[in-house]
């Protein structure tokens, strides 16, 4: 794909320099120039254009619900999702956590790091081990480039492009405007979801660094079982359009985990009073 | 009026969580019916799949559940599918939904959370991204060494433990 992309390029270009008879561009700028757009058709991202991605994701789930005005709260989970973001090995990624205020039922990850729990999903839960498994799951979305794959696919021109215009805003410029081209790439992500297998890959992942950082591995499943019985309530519309199953997702973990991770339940941290305090913070589910 | 209200208050908050319990469920898989949450634990019966139960609660990797025939006991939780209430999830109608919270809860006053700011599909399509509230969630970063002495003053202790690979085959193997 790499390879066909770049002969193409390479193609296209000497076509377009015999069309346009340029004589100024020497043979040594031609490679030069096709080398970076072939790479511009790879898989791979720049880390500033990640980091472009990532700002522009968060800012507009931010401008669909804010943090929840809690800087205990805040730091809370910034300090039980860096502990076990510490469990991938990847110190070079700046680990960003935050609840959102807002009933919907749901958490999100952003590319660069940023990973967010509705204040709906943390009044459901029952301990830190499940807020342990959520935030794994979306630190195995960072991980796995998942965001960043989904965006390159629906409109790669646009996922990489929009620095431009995502300056202008964070400048304040086109204020009132409803967001750039990279903005509207990641508002039909964050609508329509990522593909399956990646979910199921982050349900993998966030099982194994929940457990690694020492919490209950059967935190997540826990709460893949409590989204399979809240089938129909309000609140959980988002999350069940745009992922499988609660039943798929639980019948790919059982068969993924096997009895592997018995053994580790009695050495798992299940909860905290910190978890608890910061539980009865944010108040009982809306009926 | 008043009092059966009163009573509904009562229960939900005792439930502590958003999830009514004592859900109908099937095995998926063939399982030891155990007294207590142990794999050691004394076996009350063997349970064979497909078997159908009521989820009575969870504790750890083990779920509580009652048998059709009444026994009560833990099976592992990963053994017990919640069965489906007739539709799968994706694109419930919000009659649906909202009649779901009135049968749960038995009130009608609190279930409204339209016009609530949320992230729904809407939400998204109307919002405006926002860099002030970014640069917070920014500042609210903390250090490595934070995470770990978190961890430390809660007797986390990091673990080896080995990525999982997908079992059905190699499309996303990590």
């Amino acid at each position: 794909m790499k390879i066909t992309s770049r002969k193409f390029a390479l193609m296209a270009l000497s076509a377009a320099l015999l069309l346009s008879g340029c004589k100024t561009m020497d043979i040594q700028t031609a490679v030069q120039h096709t080398g970076n757009l072939a790479r511009s058709f790879s898989q791979d991202v720049t880390p500033q254009q990640e980091q472009k991605m990532g700002d522009d994701s968060a800012a507009l789930l931010l401008g669909s619900a804010p943090l929840v005005k809690n800087a205990a709260l805040q730091r809370y989970v910034n300090q039980v999702g860096q502990w076990i973001a510490g469990q991938t090995g990847r110190n070079d990624i700046e680990w960003r956590f935050g609840v959102l205020e807002t009933n919907n039922v749901n958490a999100f990850a952003a590319p660069a790091g940023y990973i967010f729990v509705t204040k709906g999903l943390l009044q459901r839960l029952n301990d830190e081990s499940e807020l342990a498994g959520i935030l794994a799951h979306e630190i195995g979305h960072v991980l796995k480039g998942h965001y960043v794959q989904s965006m390159l696919k629906k409109d790669r021109a646009a996922a990489l492009g929009g620095l431009a215009t995502s300056i202008a805003q964070s400048q304040g410029k086109g204020k009132g405007e409803i967001g750039g081209a990279l903005v509207n790439v990641s508002r039909g992500v964050y609508s329509s979801g990522l593909d399956k297998d990646d979910e199921y890959q982050a349900d993998r992942i966030g099982v194994v660094l929940a457990a690694r950082a020492g919490y209950d591995p059967f935190g997540l499943p826990r709460v893949l079982q409590m989204y399979a019985v809240s089938t129909g309530q309000s609140g959980f519309e988002l999350l069940f359009s745009t992922h499988p199953g609660a039943d798929e997702r639980l019948e790919k973990l059982a068969t993924a985990m096997g009895d592997k991770f018995d053994r580790l339940e009695s050495g798992s941290l299940k909860n905290t009073a910190a978890f608890s305090r910061q539980r009865a913070a944010v108040g009982g589910p809306r009926h | 009026m008043i009092l059966s209200r009163l009573i509904t208050t009562l229960m939900v908050a005792s439930l502590g969580v958003g999830v009514a319990w004592a859900e109908n469920a099937t095995l998926t898989r063939a399982s030891d019916l155990k007294a207590k949450p142990f794999t050691d634990a004394p076996t009350v019966i063997s349970l064979p799949e497909q078997s159908k139960v009521q989820i009575v609660g969870n504790e750890g990797g083990w779920t509580q559940i009652r048998s059709a025939d009444g026994k009560t006991g833990w099976v592992r939780l990963l053994n017990v599918r919640p069965d489906s209430k007739g539709d799968s999830g994706a694109g419930v109608g919000k009659g649906i939904a909202s009649l779901g919270n009135v049968v749960r809860t038995g009130t009608t006053g609190s279930t409204a959370t339209t016009g609530v700011k949320g992230i729904s599909q809407d939400d998204l399509s109307r919002a405006t991204p926002n860099f002030q509230e970014l640069k917070r969630m920014n500042e609210n970063k903390v250090s490595s060494r934070e995470g770990e002495r978190y961890a430390s003053s809660n007797r986390l202790k990091a673990r080896n433990v080995d990525y999982l690979e997908a079992a059905d085959g190699p499309t996303k193997a990590n």
